[in-house]
């Protein structure tokens, strides 16, 4: 279980930005953070891995605080184990795809269980390709594989479908299921795109301009204008 | 045809470069990514010498570490190393005046590396070791060759401030000082000789400086 109540400010040249998002993720196999471009959607999942520390709040997974301002907890990336994957840039551009998963696995051998996902989503044959090589639906495929390479609790993907197209989203989605099925990992996943949410997330978490946070099924929520 | 001053010139150009190569990497990484205040005073102190007469630097170097000085005298007595009117002390001349040329080119390298694969080595729980070793070096490669391409080549060229460091001994005597004696001394003939080596290798080195930055295929796949 992922629970978080998180808060952040930061001033940018334009504006001020507050950032309050507070969630209880129980049961769920795929969670949609979901909201306007602009609101912090990818700012709390950075939160979340440690590349961001909050203001104020606790985070905890499984029953172990990650993060609290109160306690004076705040366990690094490496304690946190999660997986993430950003819009873009993901993959090592010196690295072929082979040395990418050996540089991220365990002592440097792609184990069988990244093999059998490289497998099933079709991408065996692409080892010897550099990331320039690949497509932006191959190369957010294969660094969602090396993010799995660690063996993560939590796998957050940040707008990992931005600069794809409609057919390579379905692909991607229907992958990321996939391998949801071999691994059983929970997934948090940031969008702006209610067709996403709709399409791969069985509960959402909806963040409005005024700081509040709103979570439910996404056929239920998303009805409504946010 | 005397090739001393040849031999002198790429000597002095080689350990300059390898020598602050080994310096300016840790250098140039601190200076990319460090978030400490007053960084902007230790960028413009080492990219002084980009401005700066060599004539005032070779002054202010012998100040400090000329024969006459307590340090230099301390060097000269305790280690029987001599900073000035030797080969190291027109060394650690070039290394100071080319340090520029060697760190800026590294430091927009590693400016130049997207963040998300900064923080995608800290999700990998790789060590920043690790990480500029595997993978911010090999992807930097090109602006480690301009680095070190810059250095050489600004380093064979060097004149005013070997001049004034190494004065007029065999072990200091470079090409381009060989130039100016051979012209004082009206030997027009070898002079000639050793400005056409220099022209040439100068233009190889700038030719191939060229040929790497225009060329894709040594840019990072």
């Amino acid at each position: 279980m992922l629970e978080f109540n998180v808060h952040k400010s930061y001033s940018t040249k334009n504006r001020t930005v507050n950032i309050n998002c507070s969630a209880k993720i129980e049961g769920s196999f795929t969670t949609a953070l979901y909201g306007k471009s602009g609101i912090g959607k990818s700012t709390v999942l950075r939160m979340i891995a440690g590349l961001e520390t909050p203001n104020e709040g606790e985070i905890s997974f499984n029953g172990i605080k990650w993060f609290s301002k109160k306690e004076k907890v705040n366990f690094s990336i490496a304690k946190r184990k999660v997986a993430f994957v950003f819009q873009d840039f993901n993959l090592f551009p010196n690295m072929t795809v082979e040395e990418n998963l050996r540089y991220a696995s365990k002592d440097g051998v792609i184990s069988p269980l990244i093999s059998s996902l490289l497998e099933s989503v079709n991408l065996s044959d692409l080892l010897l390709n550099f990331p320039n090589q690949l497509s932006g639906g191959q190369q957010q495929r294969i660094a969602i594989i090396r993010a799995l390479c660690q063996e993560p609790d939590l796998l957050l993907l940040d707008e990992p479908f931005s600069a794809l197209d409609d057919e390579s989203i379905s692909e991607l989605i229907h992958e990321i299921e996939l391998i949801q099925k071999q691994i059983d990992i929970q997934v948090l996943v940031v969008t702006h795109r209610k067709d996403v949410v709709l399409k791969m997330a069985d509960l959402v978490i909806c963040m409005d301009e005024n700081g509040n946070t709103t979570q439910g099924k996404p056929k239920d929520l998303l009805t409504r204008s946010f | 045809m005397d090739y001393t001053p040849f031999f002198v010139t790429f000597k002095l150009a080689f350990l300059t470069t390898l020598i602050l190569l080994v310096i300016a990497i840790p250098v140039a990484y601190f200076l990319a990514f460090s978030k400490m205040r007053g960084k902007i005073f230790i960028e413009s102190i080492l990219m002084m010498p980009i401005i700066l007469p060599p004539t005032v630097l070779g002054f202010y170097y012998l100040n400090f570490l000329g024969p006459e000085t307590p340090i230099g005298q301390f060097f000269e007595n305790t280690f029987g190393i001599s900073f000035a009117f030797s080969f190291e002390g027109i060394l650690i001349g070039s290394i100071i005046f080319c340090t520029p040329f060697m760190v800026s080119p590294l430091i927009n390298g590693f400016r130049s590396i997207p963040k998300n694969i900064i923080e995608s080595t800290l999700l990998l729980n790789k060590s920043r070791l690790n990480a500029v070793r595997k993978v911010y070096l090999p992807m930097i490669k090109k602006s480690i060759w301009n680095a070190v391409l810059l250095t050489f080549a600004h380093t064979i060229g060097e004149f005013g401030l070997v001049l004034m460091i190494g004065g007029k001994m065999e072990e200091t005597n470079v090409a381009s000082v060989a130039i100016y004696d051979e012209m004082n001394a009206l030997n027009y003939d070898t002079a000639h000789h050793y400005a056409i080596v220099l022209l040439v290798i100068s233009f190889v080195l700038i030719l191939f400086l060229n040929y790497l930055t225009r060329n894709n295929r040594t840019t990072i796949a």
